[in-house]
């Protein structure tokens, strides 16, 4: 008896187990006490794992539930709706169950003390009496889902609606589980998989494909239905926040890519990294044809949003993506009036300027005359660059050959000397300016040379000339002459320095 | 010309062999087209009795200075001309090859020049019909750099072009670059001795320039690096240098804040050319602000006279400060400098400082549209200015942007201008016409409104400028990437 007891918990415990959420109302039990005298009259495969014949066939109900004798039931097989994610074999618990257990130990409702064939779903606690958990939570981190459970892939009983209302852990609920979340998914695959599949990691996870983790999950439809409808999420990392991220990522990048690659493809970094320095982390990134989704998309902002947003400082209120939708932060790296201020930190190159600019970006500017395409200066500026260069705000000529470029279009304006030292244009009207030049010149001396020629000004200051000097206090003539000795010979007759 | 157009030829059969063997070839084109109106200043008489005052120097009834010579009837004067149309077109053409072997790849940038409208009016440059920009081989390795031909320097001591060698080499936190080669003249793309320079100069150089630079930097850590640089052009036959100067430049964080320092000397005249410490930080509780010390003073190399001028220079401190709401995509800020110069010894009552200050709000939402306004004020010896602007843009998807411009300019106390006001706007539109095939138009509308004290040309013009990007060939290295 104890041992049919055994065999008929074995039997009813698994189907309780893997019973689906009833589409209709479940077997009542008790009230066909008194026609079964044992379980396995309905349940004959249980012993044997016997799944065809876990479960009586229809017709078993029919024959009493015919309309006359009684009234017709609908009643399907659990079994029939597919199979759930609980992994059971009666057989194998009903050998280690003992012979004192019978189908009443897990499925009586008061155990064994429970009356005859009133039984149903045994408790959770009948599995963790045995297969005790870490931690008391079912759903517990620490818990290894698989030891009952099978994978979401292999559980084809389960809807889309009943995937979407599986219950979340608690874990997942924390607000840094996306940022921590990896570390634990690496060593616990198996349980991730008992929810998920390739899909729910390749939402956000543009390395999906290459990730060992994400890849040791199978596909499933019904999870690719449910994450197309729900927008990836792409928490700012804490170290994307510090002030000095837009200097330091390279570093960060180059030691460990794979980590960029979760929320980064190749088409995200190329927003700014367009020159060759940063080509070879490019290179490990996946790009557009492999990553399912684009990622987080970088759009530079340019102008007039200037100096708004470095990198780090991107709020995530700033960003609400929708599903599928390009995952677009604006970012700038550089600050406010850069374009201006870039001298020192380029000559530094305190960040690599190769990574984000081909090598002929600063000539694009600096070879002076290649205007418009980055609108440098403001519309019309031509009217009033004067106090610009006069003040040297930037220094034109590290754009532009004074002669060349400056005095050309002076001279044509008509605003350049004509060499007769009368005219009445330029400084006229300070009629004292004759007097008054020498301050002027040596304070902007450039602004003088973008209208007169040198031999203007030698027309007072050589030896041929009025035999004015032109030289200050503090010029150091013979520092000059052993640089440029012929140069002395400009104004002078003959080497002022008589050869030393 | 023809000894131009010989050079250019040459480069490009030099490298052809290279790109017709590359892995992956890259052209770039750049058609620029601009209509720019302008009124020269142009001499002319009135009888002296039309003028105010005595002696050599009057006024007219506008203010107009008028030089009257004595014993003559007659004064003359300055003023703005018939209007002339300006129409420079310029071609730019840039060629990349790469895949020649591990890290080797092939440049070149060659520009073509030429003036649409028939008048004497010329943009400056124009003369310079074919220009050979650049053109090098470069092989690119992770320990280093090595470069051959026309190519380029860029660091603390400004952008320099030489026909040359150079070379890099990189260890660890360590980096070590040379160049050597036969200098060009910046702007110009040219040698020392060349026509080029001797058209725009009265007392130019009589031989070329050989340029020899070095350059270490170093970076203890990820925000920090100091870079020194020394450079020396020597003139053909040795007699003597056209410059001789040497660079610091280093930049680190600390405290969430940027440092940057900049040092530039002339060795040939012993003076610091550049001297600037800044210091900056963005987003402090929504504000970012910038602080800077700055000695500048102008650099000659030796061919000209003007180093011997002794040039002195100004000490200046700046400061910007901007604040982005929390709330609102609106930043604000405000930039002010005052310069003080050093003393000159020489000429009489003119200002030695100057100011500056200005303000910006910036409207940049998530949405395409986006705004700005800005004022700025600059007081300084020579010209001086105050300069209102707003301007409207709306940026749409693929690069496609609209933006309206509306400007106020007032230039004051200049020497030759003196006071005058210029209100005008200007429409701008970027729209691609195709993957590889961008547009860009611009037209503006200027008008003088008021202008006393001095002949300044008539700034009422017409502006409009067309500019086609085009691609040819792939990205390299960037195969696969979404756009």
């Amino acid at each position: 008896m104890k041992r049919l007891l055994s065999i008929l918990l074995a039997v009813m415990l698994p189907l309780a187990l893997t019973a689906q959420a009833p589409a209709a109302t479940p077997f009542p039990h008790a009230k066909h006490a008194k026609l079964f005298p044992t379980c396995s009259g309905c349940h004959a495969g249980v012993a044997a794992g016997d799944a065809a014949h876990t479960f009586p066939a229809v017709t078993q109900c029919t024959s009493c539930h015919d309309g006359k004798r009684q009234k017709t039931v609908v009643w399907t097989p659990p079994a029939a709706r597919g199979v759930g994610l609980l992994s059971y074999s009666h057989p194998r618990h009903a050998e280690r169950a003992g012979k004192d257990a019978t189908c009443a130990t897990c499925h009586g409702e008061t155990g064994e003390q429970s009356p005859w064939m009133n039984v149903g779903r045994p408790a959770q606690a009948r599995c963790t009496a045995c297969h005790a958990h870490q931690t008391p939570e079912h759903y517990a981190d620490a818990n290894v889902c698989a030891t009952c459970h099978r994978t979401l892939v292999q559980a084809t009983g389960l809807t889309d609606a009943k995937i979407a209302a599986l219950p979340k852990p608690a874990s997942h609920a924390q607000a840094n589980f996306i940022s921590t979340h990896g570390s634990g998914a690496k060593v616990s695959t198996a349980s991730c998989a008992t929810c998920h599949a390739r899909e729910s990691c390749a939402r956000c996870h543009v390395d999906a494909a290459r990730s060992d983790p994400i890849k040791g999950l199978a596909q499933d439809a019904r999870i690719a239905r449910l994450a197309s409808a729900k927008a990836p999420v792409y928490p700012v990392p804490q170290d994307h926040k510090a002030g000095d991220f837009d200097r330091g990522h390279g570093a960060t990048a180059r030691a460990n890519t794979a980590r960029c690659a979760v929320c980064h493809a190749r088409s995200s970094c190329a927003t700014c990294h367009v020159g060759d320095g940063a080509a070879a982390v490019l290179a490990k990134l996946p790009d557009a044809a492999e990553a399912r989704g684009r990622g987080v998309l970088l759009k530079h902002v340019d102008e007039p949003a200037r100096g708004v947003v470095p990198v780090g400082l991107v709020k995530n209120g700033d960003w609400n993506p929708k599903p599928h939708a390009d995952s677009v932060r604006k970012v700038r790296v550089h600050p406010t009036g850069f374009a201006k201020s870039h001298g020192p930190s380029a000559a530094a190159e305190a960040m690599s300027c190769q990574g984000c600019h081909k090598q002929a970006f600063c000539k694009d500017c600096h070879e002076g005359e290649r205007i418009g395409a980055r609108r440098y200066h403001v519309s019309n500026f031509v009217n009033s660059h004067a106090a610009d260069a006069y003040g040297r705000n930037v220094e034109c000529t590290s754009c532009h050959n004074t002669a060349a470029f400056c005095r050309a279009c002076h001279q044509q304006s008509g605003l350049a000397s004509q060499g007769n030292g009368r005219s009445a244009g330029y400084h006229n009207a300070q009629p004292q300016w004759l007097l008054e030049h020498g301050r002027a010149a040596r304070q902007e001396l450039n602004t003088c040379a973008s209208c007169h020629q040198q031999r203007y000004c030698l027309q007072c200051h050589s030896e041929l000339g009025w035999r004015v000097s032109p030289h200050g206090p503090n010029f150091d003539a013979s520092r000059f002459a052993k640089a440029n000795r012929q140069q002395c010979l400009r104004c002078h007759f003959k080497d002022p320095l008589g050869g030393k | 010309m023809l000894r131009k157009l010989a050079t250019t030829a040459a480069a490009v059969l030099a490298v052809a062999p290279f790109v017709a063997s590359a892995q992956g070839v890259r052209v770039t084109g750049v058609t620029y087209a601009q209509s720019i109106e302008l009124r020269p200043l142009v001499y002319d008489s009135v009888g002296s009795y039309f003028t105010t005052g005595t002696g050599e120097w009057r006024v007219l009834a506008d203010g107009t200075p008028a030089h009257c010579v004595s014993g003559s009837d007659y004064c003359v004067f300055q003023r703005s001309g018939d209007r002339m149309t300006m129409a420079p077109l310029t071609q730019d053409l840039s060629f990349v090859s790469w895949g020649l072997g591990e890290g080797i790849s092939v440049h070149a940038d060659v520009r073509a020049r030429a003036q649409l409208s028939s008048h004497d009016l010329v943009y400056p440059g124009s003369d310079r019909s074919l220009e050979l920009i650049d053109a090098y081989a470069d092989i690119d390795r992770s320990w280093g750099r090595a470069r051959i031909g026309r190519q380029w320097v860029s660091g603390g001591l400004g952008v320099y072009d030489f026909d040359g060698l150079s070379g890099v080499y990189r260890h660890d936190r360590y980096s070590i670059e040379a160049w050597a080669g036969r200098a060009l003249v910046q702007g110009i793309n040219n040698t020392y001795a060349s026509a080029q320079l001797a058209s725009a100069e009265d007392l130019p150089p009589d031989q070329d320039g050989y340029i020899v630079g070095a350059r270490g930097r170093f970076r203890p850590n990820a925000v920090t690096s100091v870079t020194a640089t020394y450079q020396r052009v020597l003139m053909a036959d040795h007699s003597g240098l056209y410059s001789e100067r040497a660079a610091l430049d280093a930049s680190t964080r600390a405290l969430g804040a940027s440092i940057d320092l900049a040092l530039a000397y002339d060795m040939v005249t012993g003076a610091w050319n550049e001297a600037r410490l800044r210091i900056g930080r963005a987003g402090f509780h929504q504000f970012g602000y910038s602080i800077e010390a700055r000695h500048s003073a102008p650099f000659f190399e030796t061919w000209t006279i003007w180093g011997a001028f002794s040039p002195v220079g100004f000490d200046e401190g700046r400061a910007t400060v901007d604040w982005r709401s929390p709330s609102l995509p609106l930043t604000l800020s405000a930039h002010g400098a005052y310069r003080k110069y050093n003393d000159a010894d020489a000429g009489m009552t003119l200002r030695t400082d100057g100011w500056r200050a200005g303000a910006d709000a910036i409207v940049q939402g998530p949405g395409a549209l986006s705004a700005m306004a800005s004022y700025d004020v600059d007081i300084g010896n020579g010209a001086s200015r105050n300069d209102a602007r707003a301007s409207v843009r709306w940026s749409g998807q693929g690069e496609r942007s609209f933006g309206l411009t509306g400007s106020a300019v007032q230039n004051i106390y200049e020497f030759n201008v003196g006071t005058g006001r210029i209100i005008g706007g200007a429409f701008d539109v970027t729209w691609p016409l195709g993957p590889d095939l961008h547009a860009m138009a611009d037209i503006g509308v200027y008008r003088q409104l008021f202008s006393v004290g001095a002949p300044g040309p008539d700034w009422t013009q017409r502006r409009a400028s067309l500019r086609l990007e085009w691609t040819l060939g792939r990205d390299p290295g960037l195969a696969g990437t979404a756009k």
